[in-house]
């Protein structure tokens, strides 16, 4: 089976005091006099906690995945990010920036989101994996950078902007200066992942076309996804397996299953391929190093 | 008529938030954050100026004015100030007695144990961290 590995983020501190909370004191002194109790009450300090603006930005290992990094709101008040990445290869470009919704580490069209503007607004200490999505379905060795910025407010931290933070109270750049970015360089092949039984050296990279029912590519319901997923095997490996869960949201499409082009059934019977609606499996059985096998197969958007 | 014109131009100097003073104490509270200033030979030192922002990690001290409005001497004064939700209580502020008491981190309170004369008062603080 192949398999892809991550790092699980530790979520960053959420006790902070929430921007737009108000800090009040009021003080009271007594004491006695003529044997009666007098007091008095202060006046009312009311204080809004001002915004915070912070982010870090961090790389997940994703083998054989697209780029992923973990964009976490270290401020303390909900906001939105911008995030660009550019890549340092001719010839190769970034088609887009995804919200990993389910945290597979893979983009699915049915269930991610494909950013075309800033994000939505992210709690404070909620933390997105975002998937960096190259025009190459290939791996390729290339340098990206993927940077993001508060949308509020970046750059020198004490930036003061008036009334821009939540609850009306103001938003100041934090130590990060609200914004950050990280050098990625990716690697191709990438090893870490290995056929079971076998040797390491294989890297699965997945890919997705969308056509709709008007014919456009636009992910909607009844939308039909061909997911191709090619393994390619630097190393020799023994009993190699692929299991590839049937994305939440979506049903698979009976009979989609294909191995290199050639339709498998979607029995657990003779030949490699089983479809049981929940996940496609496919023996690979012995491969040689340099063996390529691409799988492909369909399931409709619910 | 001396005395009502001090008492009028006593409520017209208290915070307009302020509960007018219904007997003889009077009480004010601030709170300050600490201001960096550079001085003229190039050392810096820290001022306390009015809190107009603060953010998680700031330190805050509040402090409380108290006064004897009255005539007579009032003995046994008991200032109390329930530290503000938000915040963690650190510790008197510079220049500040210690509280006599610091309850669960959720109150400060101190005792007065000498009376303070008519027209005399003081001020008392405390720092605490936004949370």
């Amino acid at each position: 089976m192949l398999a892809l590995v991550w790092l699980v983020a530790t979520p960053a501190d959420a006790t902070e005091t929430p921007a737009g909370s108000r800090i009040v004191n009021v003080a009271a002194i007594s004491a006695q006099q003529d044997g009666r109790a007098i007091d008095a009450q202060s006046n009312r300090v009311d204080l809004v906690t001002a915004e915070r603006l912070d982010l870090t930005l961090a790389r997940v290992a994703n083998d054989g995945g697209p780029v992923d990094v973990v964009l976490t709101n270290s401020g303390n008040g909900k906001e939105a990010f911008d995030v660009r990445a550019t890549t340092s290869t001719p010839g190769t470009s970034v088609r887009g920036i995804a919200i990993d919704r389910d945290g597979n580490g893979r983009y699915d069209p049915a269930i991610d989101l494909l950013l075309s503007g800033p994000t939505p607004a992210l709690a404070p200490g909620g933390q997105w994996r975002l998937l960096v999505l190259l025009d190459s379905d290939d791996p390729v060795r290339t340098t990206l950078t993927v940077s993001a910025a508060a949308l509020t407010a970046s750059g020198t931290p004490g930036t003061i902007r008036p009334g821009a933070g939540d609850g009306g109270g103001d938003a100041v750049v934090g130590p990060t200066g609200a914004q950050a970015s990280v050098t990625i360089e990716t690697d191709s092949p990438s090893p870490g992942a290995g056929g079971s039984g076998g040797a390491g050296g294989a890297t699965l990279v997945k890919s997705q076309t969308v056509l709709a029912p008007d014919g456009s590519a636009t992910a909607v319901r009844d939308a039909i996804i061909t997911y191709t997923l090619v393994a390619r095997f630097a190393a020799a490996a023994t009993a190699a397996r692929l299991d590839d869960p049937v994305p939440a949201g979506t049903i698979y499409v009976p009979g989609s299953l294909m191995l290199d082009g050639a339709a498998l059934s979607d029995t657990a019977d003779g030949d490699a391929g089983n479809g049981d609606g929940r996940a496609v499996t496919v023996a690979l059985g012995d491969v040689a190093a340099g063996t390529t096998r691409t799988i492909r197969f369909q399931a409709r958007i619910q | 008529m001396p005395l009502i014109l001090a008492v009028l131009s006593l409520l017209a100097a208290t915070p307009t938030q302020a509960a007018p003073p219904a007997g003889p104490l009077s009480i004010t509270t601030r709170m300050m954050v600490e201001q960096r200033v550079a001085a003229a030979d190039g050392t810096t030192r820290t001022r306390l100026v009015p809190a107009t922002r603060v953010v998680p990690g700031d330190r805050v001290t509040i402090v409380v004015a108290y006064r004897n409005t009255g005539t007579a001497p009032i003995a046994d004064l008991v200032l109390a100030n329930p530290v503000p939700p938000s915040t963690v209580y650190r510790g008197p502020a510079a220049g500040s007695p210690a509280p006599d008491l610091v309850a669960n981190g959720s109150q400060v309170r101190w005792r007065l144990t000498r009376p303070v004369a008519p027209g005399g008062g003081g001020e008392l603080g405390f720092t605490a961290i936004v949370r």
